[in-house]
């Protein structure tokens, strides 16, 4: 199959933040559930909330504000699934979302670097429908990122 | 959209249940296993070995215990957890170790046969202090590593500033010794 009947195949989930939509490859997501019991216990990575079980696993659960710097939809209707990965180190995160999730295919699909524009390395494409764009990102790049800030202390630690 | 193969399930079954000792630190549940735990005592049954201790950067620590030949070094479960502060009335001494927590209280003893690791997500010092998550009924309850709580650095810290106090007492004590048998001779 060639490269770009590929990308033809690929399609994404937006997501609906607070002020903004966000989409993931749809290969990345799990599942969109409502939302259950969210769970704490004391830890140190920012970007998490709490957890909550999904299918005989412990799925972390972000904090919106600080993965994606909306506001936090903690209280929202549903959780978002996906799978995030970088290197070797693969999980599942949770992601609140106030809305139920689209799915749009990668006809208005561009990827970052064809575009030549200079964004965040989370940011692998950009996908248009009507007069939005909507950036789709790496989760793993993303929380990559994080977790870097976070080892060189420009991340404060949660409290 | 696609389900998780079976091989990414993080679940551990290990076969063989452990029992573990779930105690209380500021209103937050904690499970230990129970072949870690040397004693339970009361705060106030320890108090009269305890003397004060100061490293700087390690405020976790401000008590270290003699009991015999052997030190543990005092650990507040509230400081070390990064919970709102509370009144420990119980302190869990660590077997095999020079650590003892400071806990609220004791909960209760339970057996679980599923320990899962702690989600690869988490990249703070989150990952030293937890052996990983059990549930208990339908809490998710975290498993806490008896290693965890004082890394080798902070515990030769300790031991330093232990070391530095004891010669300090001990040149004390002999100065008093020596001051005492003057004070005799000349009388």
């Amino acid at each position: 199959m060639s490269a770009t009947a590929e990308l033809q195949l690929r399609s994404f989930v937006l997501l609906p933040l607070n002020d903004r939509k966000v989409a993931l490859p749809a290969e990345s997501v799990i599942e969109l559930v409502a939302q259950g019991r969210l769970q704490k216990f004391p830890h140190q990575t920012p970007w998490i909330s709490g957890v909550i079980i999904r299918r005989g696993r412990v799925v972390p659960v972000c904090n919106v504000n600080q993965l994606f710097g909306d506001v936090d939809s903690t209280q929202g209707r549903f959780y978002l699934v996906a799978e995030w990965k970088t290197g070797k180190v693969r999980d599942w995160c949770a992601v609140p979302v106030v809305q139920e999730c689209e799915l749009a295919n990668a006809e208005s699909y561009s990827p970052v670097d064809a575009n030549g524009e200079k964004r965040a390395a989370h940011v692998v494409g950009t996908l248009r429908t009507g007069d939005e764009e909507i950036e789709v990102l790496d989760m793993g790049k993303l929380i990559a990122e994080f977790q870097r800030r976070i080892a060189t202390g420009e991340t404060e630690p949660a409290p | 959209m696609k389900i998780a193969p079976s091989e990414w399930q993080f679940a551990r079954k290990t076969g063989r249940t452990e029992a573990v000792i779930l105690f209380m630190i500021s209103g937050q549940m904690f499970a230990i296993t129970a072949s870690a735990i040397h004693e339970i005592r009361s705060t106030d049954s320890i108090s009269g070995a305890a003397s004060e201790i100061e490293v700087v950067g390690l405020a976790k620590v401000r008590h270290v215990v003699h009991r015999g030949r052997k030190i543990y070094y005092v650990v507040n479960g509230c400081a070390h957890f990064g919970l709102p502060t509370s009144r420990p009335t119980l302190v869990l001494v660590l077997r095999h170790s020079h650590v003892a927590v400071l806990v609220d209280a004791i909960d209760r003893m339970e057996t679980i046969s599923l320990l899962m690791a702690l989600p690869a997500s988490f990249s703070g010092p989150e990952r030293a202090w937890y052996r990983g998550v059990t549930l208990i009924g339908e809490d998710i309850v975290p498993v806490v590593n008896p290693s965890g709580f004082l890394t080798e650095n902070e515990l030769a810290q300790l031991g330093a500033v232990v070391k530095a106090e004891d010669v300090t007492a001990s040149e004390s004590a002999r100065s008093d010794t020596s001051e005492e048998v003057n004070r005799a001779v000349s009388q």
